[in-house]
């Protein structure tokens, strides 16, 4: 029995690594953002960002071996783990790429547009921790991780404000270099997709929870 | 010398008769398909224990089990009327194991004696044929009723207690050894009853070696689950999307209710039974069945008149050969 539930702990300690990491990538891209927003990128902290995406993979790794050792696991339930681990790759990829982006073509931020962005930052972060809260959650408690994942939606409604408030603001400045405008929308675009892919995966989440009945 | 070689003859032809009968009635047992559609044991574990209870059952229950065909049908039997309907039965059954499809061997069974009756104009017990049909009719009604409120209920009891994935996992595990446990005692036992349609027709001929024959008749179920079985049991086991808790709901209550339906004398179908229950199940739990069922239902209905056929044209040379 003792074996049994160290082979359980394995995995959970396998996967909670994995979404520390995932977290601790989106934490950074934040970082990264704020510091573009105030004009003081530091590109150490991109790189940062782009070896935690390489840390995140070597643990998503580790996931995926442990999760498969267990023969007697349940294949739905792996099958259902192993998705949710594609699909927060994909976040940490995004976040990879955005921080790629902005050391290839660092940029100053416009001014009437920083209080947005760091909305729509903040909204980011909080989405990815919400998400990473509502995964954890899977595990013991589907009724709090069904709310959870409303709370995901009204993020994500939060956040298309914040981005076409952005895009509204930066698209009149016909005056403006072109390049700047193209890459600061570039910025806000790609980090409501990070928002509206995380509720893609809260939603994939929620009907597992309607799939599987529980209290 | 020449009736010793005459005897020989008649024993080997009537073994390799036995033979083919049990590896029809194999190839189209589908005990094992819900544990294959939940995936509780990939398709080589399946057929490791498929083999072992297939061999097993027929030694130790084989024998004490035995079998009266079309009795009470038809009211004259004779060998080669007996041999004609396991015969005529066992081809039906190769024929649609060979298309994946699961029919009931009752149902098959009961078209060639009927087929038989009326094809030598021989009295038929209609009451009896009657009755019959209105249980294969109600088999499936039975099965998907039982099922879709077994579901319900479970589905009632899962969200009372189950609240995340570790309990869900617990719990599916708990159904995994219960419907592994059942499904193989059901095999176990569904082999010792199987051997006994094959072994019967081999048993009043000659003095045989009774644990070699029932050796014999295991491994023909065996080979006939090995080389047409699995075709069955994929069949049956993705006709809906199935979990252990699943497998449970659809698998256990017919089989219990085909246990006692089988003590009181009722001769229910238990694949029409299962495939039915399936279904049941798939609309209780709104997931799809899976596309081609129409020909399911088309085989049980050809099931019937092609018995009936065979046997009638089967009859002629297989009791020349035996007179």
């Amino acid at each position: 029995m003792k074996f049994l539930k160290d082979k359980k702990s394995r995995i959970l300690n396998a996967a909670n690594e994995f979404h520390a990491q995932v977290l601790k990538g989106s934490d950074l891209l934040q970082d990264c953002i704020n510091d573009l927003i105030e004009g003081k990128l530091d590109k150490a902290k991109l790189e940062k960002v782009i070896k935690s995406e390489h840390e995140g993979d070597i643990a998503k790794e580790k996931y995926i071996n442990i999760l498969y050792q267990d023969q007697r696991a349940l294949p739905f339930l792996i099958e259902d783990r192993y998705r949710l681990i594609k699909y927060l790759d994909i976040i940490s990829d995004k976040s990879e790429e955005l921080a790629r982006g902005l050391e290839v073509f660092p940029f100053d931020c416009y001014d009437d547009i920083k209080k947005d962005l760091k909305n729509l930052n903040n909204t980011y972060e909080d989405t990815i921790k919400l998400l990473i809260d509502m995964i954890n959650l899977m595990e013991t408690d589907f009724k709090t991780a069904y709310q959870k994942s409303f709370e995901i939606e009204a993020l994500k409604r939060k956040g298309r404000e914040s981005k076409f408030k952005i895009l509204g603001i930066i698209y009149q400045k016909s005056e403006e270099k072109s390049l700047r405008i193209y890459l600061t929308s570039k910025i806000c675009i790609k980090l409501f997709d990070m928002i509206t892919y995380a509720e893609e995966i809260s939603d994939f989440l929620r009907s597992l929870i309607v799939k599987y009945p529980s209290k | 010398m020449v009736i010793w070689m005459a005897t020989l003859a008649i024993l080997i032809t009537f073994l390799i008769i036995a033979i083919i009968i049990a590896f029809g009635i194999g190839g189209n047992d589908e005990t094992f398909a819900g544990i294959y559609g939940s995936r509780i044991l990939n398709m080589k574990q399946i057929m490791i224990l498929a083999i072992i209870f297939a061999i097993t059952g027929a030694l130790i229950l084989g024998e004490a089990v035995s079998k009266t065909v079309g009795k009470g049908i038809l009211v004259d039997l004779t060998d080669a009327i007996v041999i004609t309907i396991l015969i005529s039965t066992a081809i039906w059954l190769i024929l649609s194991s060979a298309l994946g499809l699961p029919i009931s061997t009752t149902h098959a069974t009961i078209g060639a004696v009927i087929g038989l009756g009326i094809g030598l104009n021989a009295s038929l017990d209609w009451l009896k044929i009657l009755e019959l049909s209105i249980w294969w009719i109600l088999s499936p009604i039975i099965g998907y009723v039982v099922s879709f409120i077994v579901f319900k209920l479970m589905r009632a009891y899962k969200i009372k207690h189950l609240n995340g994935f570790q309990s869900l996992e617990k719990t599916e595990k708990a159904f995994t050894y219960i419907v592994l446990i059942i499904i193989c005692i059901t095999a176990f036992s569904r082999s010792g009853n199987d051997c006994s349609n094959a072994v019967g027709i081999v048993v009043g001929i000659g003095d045989f070696q009774i644990n070699l024959l029932l050796l014999i008749t295991g491994l023909s179920l065996a080979g006939g689950l090995l080389v047409l079985g699995r075709g069955v049991i994929k069949s049956v086991g993705r006709i809906t999307e199935l979990y252990p808790s699943t497998a449970f709901a659809a698998q256990i209550p017919t089989a219990a209710i085909l246990f006692v339906g089988t003590a009181l004398g009722i001769p229910l179908s238990g694949s029409h039974m299962l495939v039915a229950s399936l279904v049941g199940l798939s609309k209780a739990s709104h997931t799809p069945t899976k596309k081609g069922m129409w020909k399911i239902v088309l085989i049980w209905f050809l099931t019937f008149p092609m018995a009936a056929i065979l046997s009638i044209i089967l009859y002629f040379p297989i009791n020349s050969i035996i007179q």
